[in-house]
């Protein structure tokens, strides 16, 4: 004889839902622990006496947006960890399969000089965009008020990561081809002095250093990102008028990831409209850091040749999005 | 193929690190986030991952570990398992699954920060694969843990521990988030990646899996293991930081994050693995004692580690390896006791067989701990239960949140029993602080703001922050009547100190 | 028992017990020839030991499955290691410092 041993149907926290809980919800929800208390995220002194009970305390618990219950939020790719790494490693075999497949065309070699410095210029520069881009995804990760949230901003920090990789591989491909260029070590110089990475440049370091947690999101997920994403879009299409289809292919795959991160993003805006105020907070902020994305969007598809509006075009792609995210009263 | 080797071109992915123009370089990186050492980020660019792997690489590895993983038996074999496993075994998986998932995933956010905020890009690379590598620790534990809640609503605790006030939640959530969550992106590394993963963890992930392999449970056994692949990788982000911290003149810094962390982690992993490798694990499938683990993972290679870094072992070491022999026996005393306090379903596990292995373990065992169970043995067979359970709560140390306790059947003799708890205490700011040993005051004591604000479960008892009446305490818990621990075995396990009975039975 | 410092210098991986395990340990005793190669076995896994330094290259670990073995392959297979890891293009080195 032992103690009696009683079951339960699922987690008591998902037994008021209906419906019985996907592998995602029972894997991903609740696991925060820090929006127990507002002054005490941490299970230290509370703020003020605790400086980082004070970060969270003045940039989650009194951001201006603001909802009862985050936790409920759900991403709508229902993404875990299981299931991310087989997509991507899929994704991966296919980018393997392109490289290979230029590789043995002679892909590089056949590039026009014009070309080249183009890509010197406006493409292998990436990298550092990627770096920021993922250092944001990072800051999300962890200022988060649920685990719901923490987990689509860990994905997209690996896909940031991704795409980081992928450049220093061209990179060195294209050096390898061309070594009298300047590929492999002109990028920073470029992204730090080159008059079209600079509003992109500016773009990122103001979202780096924006702490509040829902501003943080708004201008990285709905402006800083869509716009650096859209704006390689365009690359890729010059791309391919320029011979140099292997680039407008990448671009795409890179699309791929792009666009998931729009949609739970997508999804934590409609979240946060449960809440009266969020919809103007949220309006709000896309109309701060929107002249600062037409402005990086501007001086970079400005400089890619026969660009036939691609500025207007990588903008209106944005505004699009925000016109979808039902933010107008 | 006619790829490129990772080698060739992996050094442009950390050749990332630029001068911010927009913005002051203090806004992008903080000090008190970021390096508050004032290291040089030329020196910091220096970081050579031991570790390299690449994000290609790094999705086909880890999908290869799920498949793994996820498919050791079935599920209907999985269910098979557990409904038959002992009552010791379940203790062992609840005592597992409910702190540790959330802990994981949480984790994620440690590394989260490094990548944000360390300015070493090689750093920020492996601390990607790290968040993500947390997550996975979190989503599968989850996975796993919600397979046995059909048969056993303990398990609800994986999912429910992370937002209680339960004591021993609060307990792991101030270790965690003090070396983890709440210090700059460097510190939090040399305490999470060194002093913490490459510490302490072999022992729950790989110690452990050795006693579940042995148990049958492959499952378990496979993804313990599978975790630690992981950790064994991420893990490595400490040592270089260790290394650029020294050649900088910070060794005194670097020395004191690790002997923090060091301490504060192994209080945690003292009684998790402790009592899950001295007393839980059934007698048969068990590998080693917690002490042989302890000196194989931590004493012997961990210890190596620390010294051929340039580090010296941590002050209280002597300390620490007669804690090794001590702590948990008397935590176990207190886990089971207080049982009502704690979700699952405590079990004594001092049968006359397992104190001859306890006894041989660690001699001296029934002289001094062996002396208290008597105690709770001859209570329970003069039909005395509730004299098993004290009328008094105990005395909670303000760091660790564990209780005070000491070597029993030594030391000074208070009210007709020995027992040599000492209370370590200090008074600071117009209250006192109760610790259980010199390395918890003495943490407390190099960063009095970071902890004197902080109340332990019977500070809030005493400050009315836990609503009176019997129920009061439970509630505020997270712990409905079904919800509090009752013993495992319904007491039957002293049938083997009674002989006569059994025989009058037949 | 040990004390610390006990193993002295002894450096290698911990591998999960199972057939990359047992080719790990064929491949390490030819990758470090003439050096004496300690193994110690428990339940689910097995510590494989050199003094010094331990190298593994994942190609003689191949011949040893008579299939191509890469990086992925052992790293899920090796919960642990006792010394300082460096990763080359062709293997592992387990060093000391």
């Amino acid at each position: 004889m032992v103690a009696e041993v009683k079951g339960m149907k699922t987690w008591s926290g998902l037994a008021k839902n209906r419906r019985r809980p996907s592998e995602y919800e029972v894997v991903t929800t609740n696991l925060q622990t820090r929006t127990r208390h507002p002054d005490q995220a941490y299970e230290l002194s509370p703020a003020p006496l605790l400086e980082m009970n004070a970060f969270y305390k003045k940039n989650v618990s009194e951001s201006p947006l603001q909802h009862p219950d985050w936790e409920g939020f759900r991403d709508p790719d229902e993404m875990i960890y299981r299931v991310y790494t087989r997509i991507q490693d899929q994704q991966e075999q296919y980018v393997d399969g392109l490289l290979d497949e230029h590789d043995e065309l002679g892909h590089d070699a056949g590039l026009s000089a014009s070309w080249l410095e183009v890509l010197e210029r406006l493409y292998t520069p990436r990298r550092y965009l990627q770096m920021a881009l993922q250092m944001g995804a990072a800051y999300l990760v962890q200022i988060a008020p649920a685990s719901t949230i923490t987990a689509c901003a860990g994905f997209q920090d690996g896909d940031e990561f991704r795409w980081l990789s992928r450049i220093a591989y061209r990179t060195r491909e294209l050096q390898m081809a061309h070594p009298a260029r300047g590929f492999g070590e002109g990028e920073r110089a470029h992204w730090e002095e080159e008059p079209a990475w600079q509003g992109f440049r500016a773009l990122l370091e103001k979202t780096l250093a924006t702490y509040d947690w829902g501003e943080h999101f708004a201008a990285l997920n709905l402006v800083a990102k869509p716009a650096a994403d859209e704006a390689h879009r365009q690359l890729g299409r010059v791309a391919r008028r320029s011979d140099d289809g292997l680039l407008g292919l990448l671009a795409d795959n890179q699309m791929r990831d792009s666009e998931r991160s729009r949609r739970w993003s997508a999804a934590l805006v409609a979240f946060s409209l449960e809440s009266e105020g969020n919809a103007g907070v949220i309006r709000g902020w896309i109309e701060k850091w929107m002249p600062l994305a037409r402005e990086a969007v501007g001086a970079y598809c400005g400089a890619l040749p026969e660009q036939d509006d691609a500025a207007n075009a990588a903008i209106g792609a944005v505004e699009a999005f925000h016109r979808s995210l039902g933010l107008d009263a | 193929m006619a790829l490129l080797e990772m080698h060739e071109w992996y050094d442009l992915t950390r050749a990332t690190n630029w001068t911010p123009a927009y913005v002051d370089e203090e806004a992008l990186f903080p000090p008190a986030l970021s390096d508050p050492f004032g290291i040089a980020v030329e020196q910091w660019e220096t970081f050579d991952e031991p570790y390299k792997v690449s994000y290609r690489d790094y999705v086909e590895t880890q999908r290869d570990k799920d498949i793994g993983a996820y498919s050791v038996k079935s599920a209907l074999a999985r269910a098979d398992f557990f409904k038959k496993a002992s009552p010791h075994w379940k203790a062992l998986l609840a005592l597992h699954f409910s702190p540790i998932g959330f802990a994981e995933f949480h984790s994620a956010s440690a590394f989260a920060r490094m990548t944000r905020f360390s300015r070493a890009p090689g750093m920020r690379n492996m601390a990607t694969f790290g968040t993500l590598d947390e997550m996975r620790h979190g989503q599968i534990q989850m996975y796993f843990a919600y397979e046995f809640i059909k048969h056993d609503r303990v398990f609800d605790w994986a999912h429910k521990s992370s937002k209680t006030e339960n004591w021993i939640i609060i307990s792991l959530r101030h270790a965690l988030d003090d070396i983890e969550h709440t210090r700059d992106a460097i510190s939090a590394a040399i305490m999470t990646n060194f002093a913490f993963e490459q510490g302490f963890t072999n022992l729950q992930f790989i110690g452990l899996s050795a006693d579940a392999a042995k148990a049958g449970d492959h499952t378990f056994a496979t993804m313990l293991q599978s975790i630690q692949t992981d950790e064994a990788r991420h893990a490595q982000i400490g040592t270089p930081l260790i290394s650029i911290m020294i050649e900088n003149g910070r060794k005194a810094e670097a020395q004191r994050l690790v002997d923090v962390g060091f301490w504060r982690i192994w209080k945690q992993f003292s009684a998790l693995s402790g009592i899950s490798m001295d007393y839980y694990t059934p007698l048969e499938f068990r590998e080693h004692s917690l002490k042989e683990f302890m000196h194989e993972w931590v004493v012997d290679q961990f210890a190596r580690n620390i010294k051929a870094l340039g580090l010296d072992l941590p002050w209280y070491w002597d300390y620490f390896l007669h804690d090794i022999e001590t702590f948990h026996h008397s935590q176990q005393i207190g886990v089971y006791i207080y049982r009502a306090t704690e979700w699952w379903r405590p079990i004594a596990c001092v049968s006359p067989a397992e104190r001859d292995w306890l006894e041989e373990k660690y001699p001296g065992w029934n002289d001094t701990y062996g002396k208290c169970w008597d105690v709770v043995i001859d209570n329970i067979r003069q039909g005395r239960f509730e004299r098993t359970v004290p009328e008094v709560p105990p005395l909670i140390c303000n760091m660790c949140g564990l209780e005070v306790t000491g070597v029993a059947g030594t030391g000074r003799q208070v009210n007709g029993r020995r027992w040599n708890a000492t209370d370590f205490h200090l008074d600071h700011e117009g209250r006192r602080y109760h610790f259980c040993s010199e390395p918890c005051k003495w943490v407390f004591e190099l960063e009095p703001a970071r902890y004197q604000g902080h109340r332990s479960i019977i500070d809030r008892v005493l400050d009315g922050t836990v609503p009176p009446g019997p129920d009061g305490f439970y509630e505020y818990m997270g712990q409905s009547f079904e919800e509090r621990g009752v013993c495992g075995y319904d007491y039957q396990w002293i049938d083997g100190y009674d002989p006569p009975r059994a025989a009058a039975a037949e | 028992m040990t004390t610390e410092g006990d193993a002295g210098n002894l450096v290698g991986p911990v591998m999960r017990a199972g057939e990359i395990a047992d080719a790990v340990l064929e491949a390490i005793r030819e990758d470090n020839e003439g050096r004496e190669v300690v193994t110690e076995a428990h339940a689910s896994y097995i510590r494989i030991k050199v003094a010094d330094e331990c190298v593994l290259r994942y190609e003689t670990v191949g011949d040893m499955l008579g299939r191509t073995v890469t990086r992925g392959d052992i790293e899920s297979n090796m919960p642990s290691f006792a010394g300082f890891i460096r990763t080359e293009p062709d293997g592992i080195r387990f060093v000391a410092r």
